[in-house]
């Protein structure tokens, strides 16, 4: 028995070391340490208050040497994102920025999130207008990043300038056709259109949306505006009736296709007892 | 022979066979351990390189690209293990455990315990053992939807005092000690299907239906002779329902110890149980 429990001891230990051996460099030491010291982070950022300065400074120095000693830039580029997070919480924006800079480099998406952080901080320091060029800059350099993408939204909320982000959606749309891309700037779009309360091009965007993307998701957003809109603003049933019917002609066996009879019969009857509803209070979708 | 009288004496004299001198009754333990031991290292390795080229479309098609990174790809490797615990359990588990019957019956008529004598036996019966084993999954997947359903009427229970209120919270809290008494009660109700199938060389049909017969008159003795040994896994079970909170206070790797110790205490308790069952059999054959 001893002989068997130290063969099988041996296979495992044996297949233990070759499997350590071979992922060896492959990132995920580097992403549990960084997950480490992130989870000592945040108990640090909780406490921020009653935490001494030195606590903090040994919490830079442990990043410091995580950024030195990674063998990933992505990894080092986390950890200075990390860095500059940890002096944002002690108020210290300019030195954050510095720490935000140094992350960008070859990767987009990390690009994008610390140009997005250094906006944040000059925000903080209520300095709107470096922030706006700094959110300026995030679109035209990182447009399809997942960062990149929603910060013409948040631009245009905070400024009310719906026209340009307008702008940047359709133009991302048509340069990225048959794509995930496309398909949220299509719902970026109707939201643009929807906020300058353009009804028409906003039910025109969706029936677009669910011509070109007939996904669950897409069609449930699509009918709860375009019935919404078709009946409470537009009051064009007709409208609806033929988005719906175009839908079916499309896509004769698609899930949706008895839903979609449904609204067309419940159009129909509102047409035909020819109510004019105007919700005047009814609330209008804030996001689709 | 000990006169029977209590679970206590069966699980004594059931133990009283795992002897030094009869050292080989170990194997089917030792190899069930070391087989799922083997998966959890494999499984451990996943997400990673060379292991990962498999694994990580698999992963990512099935539960998505996150539960590829640390810590999230150890709150998915229970969830791996239980289905590959499934897999060993109906192809190895129940024909190792048809081996320890199989050696105990040997014991029993004074031979010597050899494991490759017992294997030979054993397989010969190989698909009835794989259709038993299949039987408790059958009867969970039962108790799964009778379960989901009465959490689905519990569910509709609004009271935020009172007695349905508790009562709610008792249906949703009690699911794991629910389970796992219903699992005694399989147990006990199919246990001596494998010893009539490997001592009485009797086919998984007539197996299911003498196993009856057998409990006939000793369901409580048998029901508790397999609550005892299932109590060690209560302080598990405890464990994994705060896994959250282990995880927590210690490292996100608990989550592999955890698993490497139900291996171990849940092999045992099979182990241990069938042999009781054999013990009780064999004694209940030649003494009533």
């Amino acid at each position: 028995m001893k002989k068997l429990l130290l063969t099988l001891g041996c296979i495992l230990l044996v297949i233990y070391a070759v499997l350590t051996a071979l992922s060896w460099g492959d990132g995920y030491r580097s992403e549990r340490k960084l997950w480490r010291l992130n989870h000592e982070f945040s108990y640090l950022a909780t406490h921020n208050d009653s935490t001494p300065d030195f606590a903090f400074e040994q919490m830079a120095r442990k990043y410091r040497a995580f950024i030195q000693q990674s063998p990933s830039a992505i990894f080092a580029a986390r950890g200075q994102m990390m860095l500059g997070n940890l002096y944002a919480v002690r108020k210290d924006y300019p030195h954050a920025r510095d720490e935000y800079q140094k992350a960008v480099g070859s990767d987009d998406e990390i690009s994008a999130q610390a140009q997005m952080s250094t906006a944040k901080t000059y925000e903080l320091e209520n300095n709107w207008q470096q922030a706006h060029d700094t959110y300026q800059q995030i679109v035209k350099d990182y447009p399809t990043t997942n960062t990149g993408f929603f910060v013409s939204m948040y631009l245009a909320k905070h400024d009310d300038s719906y026209d340009s982000a307008l702008t940047f959606y359709q133009n991302l749309a048509n340069q990225h056709p048959k794509s995930t891309l496309e398909y949220n700037a299509l719902r970026m779009i109707a939201l643009c259109q929807l906020n300058q309360h353009d009804w028409q091009a906003t039910v025109q965007t969706m029936r677009d949306m669910i011509l070109k993307y007939p996904k669950a998701m897409a069609i449930k957003e699509a009918v709860n505006t375009i019935n919404l809109l078709t009946v409470t603003r537009l009051h064009d049933y007709d409208m609806g009736i033929q988005i719906y019917q175009q839908f079916i002609q499309k896509y004769p066996d698609h899930p949706a296709d008895p839903l979609l009879q449904k609204m067309i019969k419940d159009l129909q009857l509102l047409k035909s007892k020819n109510l004019n509803i105007r919700f005047g209070q009814a609330p209008l979708p804030k996001k689709l | 022979m000990t006169k029977v009288k209590s679970p206590m004496t069966v699980l004594r004299l059931a133990s009283n066979l795992f002897t030094m001198e009869n050292q080989q009754i170990f194997y089917p333990f030792i190899i069930i351990v070391f087989i799922n031991l083997l998966i959890l290292e494999v499984l451990y390795f996943a997400p990673r390189y060379p292991l990962s080229l498999f694994f990580n479309p698999l992963i990512s098609r099935m539960w998505g690209a996150e539960y590829l990174q640390y810590p999230l790809n150890l709150l998915l490797l229970p969830k791996i293990m239980y289905y590959a615990q499934i897999v060993v359990f109906l192809f190895v588990t129940s024909i190792l455990t048809a081996v320890t019957v199989d050696m105990i019956a040997a014991i029993n008529n004074d031979r010597p315990a050899i494991f490759k004598d017992s294997f030979k036996r054993a397989i010969r019966s190989y698909i009835s053992i794989v259709i038993y084993a299949m039987l408790p999954l059958i009867f969970f997947q039962g108790f799964t939807k009778g379960y989901g359903l009465l959490i689905r009427h519990a569910d509709k229970i609004h009271e935020t005092t009172g007695f349905y209120f508790w009562l709610k919270k008792f249906v949703f809290y009690a699911t794991p000690y629910a389970q796992f008494i219903y699992g005694i009660f399989v147990t006990a109700l199919l246990i001596y299907i494998p010893v009539l199938i490997i001592i009485e060389k009797r086919k998984i049909f007539t197996a299911f239906f003498v196993n009856f017969k057998v409990l006939f008159g000793s369901f409580w003795l048998t029901f508790f002779m397999i609550l005892v040994p299932s109590l060690f896994f209560l302080p598990l079970l405890l464990m994994r329902e705060n896994i959250n909170a282990l995880a927590q206070m210690t490292a996100p790797e608990i989550q592999i110890w955890i698993i490497a110790l139900s291996i171990f205490i849940s092999t045992a308790i099979n182990i241990m149980t069938v042999s009781s069952a054999s013990v009780y059999y064999l004694y209940k054959k030649e003494n009533l």
